[in-house]
């Protein structure tokens, strides 16, 4: 009781100390890259948006607004215009200027050895000139109407402070030109960044003089370090200690929907695969997924409720498609049946498997919160709605490996689990899973299963390519409710972005699970 | 040492005219805290042998658990009306079947890998001791250069390589620990070796098998014993860390080790049955093999005998 009540007092004391002196610790699970050209992952993203500044920015439901561009539009079907703001103070004295930009957005694609590039953000760009100071113009081989969404990621760094500077000479703190909400203080790889308010930043200055991230990797010494005081706010909370947070006190657990979907990628291809035999363990001669009604019966076998209240203590939401609330394309009317075992036996029955057949179900258990369990979960529901399934967890490296095998013929997975994350605002599932593989275009990237429907592919094409929002948006809806019907893949739930606070603190979380310290604030104001 | 002064009573009254069998249960059962732990090792033995029949659920076949009734505390009533005497993990899987199934696991891979390490271990040891010279150089500087290396580095390095799998898990730990009983086995058998029936046999020409393992081998066996009882308690222990990092036996079919990993994530949240229970199990075990191992040596070794 004593110790308890002390707890309280000291947990309550730095808590107003650490507001009164305005500087906030955050708890990190990403060890930050200082280049904000190197090693695309959102923990990266979420720490340049402190120190430097991108074109465009999204708001908190994920839709892209000007931020370095105080205006973007465009002049035809192939260029967009950006009109820089005239007010962005560098380092050293000068303006932001249209050459920055040009200079950023080439840096950004030629990162020697960069294991995530973020050239995905910079697809079908094929010429970016800088027209006057203030004004860029960008082309594309084809419309793309998310280009402004497209640049929301890729940082703008000034030409002169960084020209030439590889990703090795980012680790200095000295002259890497940051021009945003903060500056660099001081940088220890692997364990800690301190940030110092930029009294210079263009726009609303942060309540935080002073932040500090500290990397801490482990979910449980993150959790242990936010229950101890000795930081302020921590992100990424394991699901498993939401509610043992939630009945604290002294800390408050801020959540919020993310665009990260739980998914079953299944194998389309013909012949033989050892993930899919019958009884006896022998594969199976034809492909049974090729046949929809056992893909329904997959699908009704799911209880999708059962996986957000049990695995993931409620801290997801169902999906019901492939795209979420807030997304283009969602369709507010599809429901998802409660599941059904029975009807996925019948169903079974009807495409002539009355006793099911053997099925691998492959996942990761080192990448999602609760990937592992998700997946028991699931070979649980397939086993009571008549499949024979086997659950495979494997570090995310070898199931990499396994999905995308040693030729598109020989992949043998039969279900793969996969968490699409960093949507943003239209489903990217469409033309990167239920797209057939098109390597010139790009389309189809984790189609590893090789599903193609041509009638879906022209639907798919035509809206990524169509500007007018509101066209695009019908032809998302569109293919969404195709793929639902075909059942091309299985949607299982959206993650929710779980952070968590001492409990005099608000906080907005991210849908891109980035975490933005400027959103974090103490109560009383 | 209280264990010896009570066995010197009991056994001094007791040895004379009985057979070195006899004499070697007699000495044994001396000792009550051994006693005690060979019953609970045959007990768990039997559990671990009877568990499909004797577990209320199997927890390794999925349409049997039940998402729903995840989660639950001890003695509590699922929804199908079945009482879940020591809970369940968030899968559904009632634990008191999933130890059972688990102390099987633990037990085969145990008792298995310390088998066929005894196999190729003592074997090695007595060519190595009944050689010498090269051979033994060889052997043994092999099994040098393996005792330096911790043993849960080689077996992690084995395993990664292997990938999971019960039968990978065995292949490493043999792989881990034939050194320790090569390493007994030549040490017993340089004594022997030197000894006259090894003289008489081979001025009887008899042949080099035989004469390793007829003659030998059993003269080396006692301490080859208490080797191979402590190994299987820390085979069982190795086992689990090797699930408890993930590297073992598949998440569907747990050992003890998977299932304390399993419950360790809940262990601040308050759910602290589901590694709890199965630690017991694995602590329980591994004493009662200790207990028995550590009397063993004390029976069987020569110069702990007044």
């Amino acid at each position: 009781m004593k110790i308890a009540s002390l707890l309280v007092a000291v947990g309550l004391l730095t808590g107003v100390t650490s507001a009164q002196s305005q500087e906030l610790v955050v708890g990190s699970q990403g060890d930050p890259s200082l280049d904000p050209h190197y090693m695309y992952i959102g923990t990266n993203v979420a720490f340049w948006r402190h120190i430097y500044g991108s074109l465009t920015m999204h708001d908190d439901k994920g839709s892209p607004v000007p931020d370095l561009a105080e205006s973007y539009r465009l002049v035809d079907d192939h260029t967009w215009e950006f009109k820089l703001r005239p007010d962005v103070k560098l380092e050293d004295g000068s303006m932001l200027s249209a050459d920055d930009v040009v200079y950023s957005l080439d840096r950004a694609k030629s990162i020697p050895g960069n294991p995530s590039p973020y050239t995905v953000r910079l697809e079908s760009i094929t010429d970016v000139k800088a027209v006057d100071p203030t004004t860029v113009r960008i082309t594309t081989d084809k419309a793309n109407p998310y280009l402004p969404g497209n640049l929301v990621d890729i940082a703008i760094l000034p030409r002169k402070a960084t020209e030439g500077k590889a990703t090795g000479d980012f680790t200095s703190q000295a002259g890497i030109g940051e021009y945003g909400r903060y500056r660099v203080s001081s940088f220890a790889p692997g364990d800690r960044v301190v940030l110092d308010r930029n009294e210079d930043y263009w726009g609303e200055k942060p309540y935080w003089k002073r932040v500090t991230f500290r990397v801490m990797p482990n979910d449980a010494s993150r959790v242990a370090a936010l229950l101890a005081g000795d930081v302020d706010l921590v992100d990424f909370v394991p699901p498993t200690d939401v509610k043992k947070l939630r009945e604290n006190p002294n800390v408050a657990v801020h959540d919020g929907p993310s665009t990260r979907m739980m998914v079953l990628l299944l194998n389309y291809r013909d012949g033989q695969i050892a993930g899919l035999t019958d009884a006896g363990g022998k594969p199976l001669d034809k492909n049974p997924l090729k046949d929809v009604r056992v893909r329904k019966a997959l699908s009704k076998a799911m209880d999708r409720q059962a996986l957000v209240d049990r695995i993931m203590d409620g801290t997801a939401d169902v999906a019901t498609q492939i795209a979420m609330p807030g997304m283009e394309g969602y369709d507010p009317d599809l429901k998802i049946d409660n599941a059904d075992p029975q009807g996925a036996k019948a169903l079974l029955a009807e495409a002539g498997y009355p006793n099911g057949f053997g099925i691998n179900i492959a996942c990761s258990n080192n990448r999602y919160p609760n990937d592992a369990r998700i997946c028991q979960a699931v070979g649980q529901m397939l086993a009571r709605g008549g499949f024979q399934p086997k659950v495979e967890t494997l570090p995310m490296s070898v199931l990499m490996t396994s999905l995308v095998g040693s030729a598109p013929d020989k992949r043998d997975f039969a279900i793969g689990m996969l968490g699409l994350g960093a949507q943003g605002t239209h489903p990217i599932a469409l033309p990167t899973m239920v797209h057939s593989v098109d390597k010139a275009s790009g389309r189809g990237a984790y189609n590893f299963g090789g599903y193609s429907n041509p009638e879906l592919d022209g639907v798919i094409d035509k809206a990524v390519g169509t500007l007018d929002s509101t066209a695009r948006n019908d032809l998302m809806r569109t293919a969404v409710d195709r793929a639902t019907e075909e059942v091309v893949v299985l949607p299982l739930l959206f993650q929710r972005v779980l952070t968590a606070s001492k409990s005099d603190l608000t906080y907005t979380t991210d849908p891109t699970e980035e975490t933005l310290t400027w959103r974090a604030k103490p109560k009383a104001q | 040492m209280a264990a010896t002064s009570i066995r010197s009573i009991f056994g001094g009254r007791k040895g004379g005219e009985q057979t070195p069998f006899r004499r070697f249960v007699a000495e044994f059962a001396a000792s009550k805290l051994a006693v005690l732990g060979l019953v609970v090792l045959s007990m768990i033995g039997l559990i671990a042998i009877f568990a499909p029949w004797l577990a209320p659920q199997n927890p390794y076949d999925l349409a049997q658990l039940d998402i729903m009734d995840g989660m639950l505390e001890p003695a509590t009533t699922g929804g199908s009306g079945f009482t879940y005497w020591l809970g369940t993990d968030e899968q559904g899987r009632d634990m008191l079947s999933a130890i059972m199934y688990g102390l099987r696991i633990s037990l085969f891979v145990g008792a298995g890998s310390a088998v066929l390490a005894f196999v190729v271990g003592a074997t090695l040891g007595l060519v190595a001791a009944y050689f010498g010279g090269k051979t033994d150089a060889l052997i043994m500087r092999w099994v040098d250069l393996q005792l330096s290396f911790p043993s849960i580095l080689v077996a992690l390095l084995i395993l990664a390589l292997l990938g999971r799998g019960v039968m990978n898990v065995v292949m490493a730990l043999v792989i881990v620990e034939w050194a320790y009983y090569a390493r007994t086995a030549r040490a017993a058998a340089l004594v022997e070796r030197s000894r006259e029936y090894v003289e008489a046999a081979q001025c009887l020409a008899l042949p080099t098998r035989r004469i390793v393992f007829r003659h030998l081998l059993p003269n080396c066996l006692p301490p080859l014993i208490v080797i191979a009882t402590m190994q299987v308690a820390s085979a069982i222990a190795l086992e689990a860390t090797l699930s408890f990092l993930g590297l073992g036996v598949p998440v569907t079919e747990p050992s003890l080790g998977l299932l304390i990993s399993n419950g360790y994530q809940y262990m601040l949240s308050g759910n602290y049955w589901i590694s709890f229970y199965p630690g017991v199990a694995l602590l329980v075990t591994i004493v009662a093999i200790n207990l028995v191992g550590d009397h063993l040596r004390d029976v069987l070794n020569p110069r702990l005998k007044s």
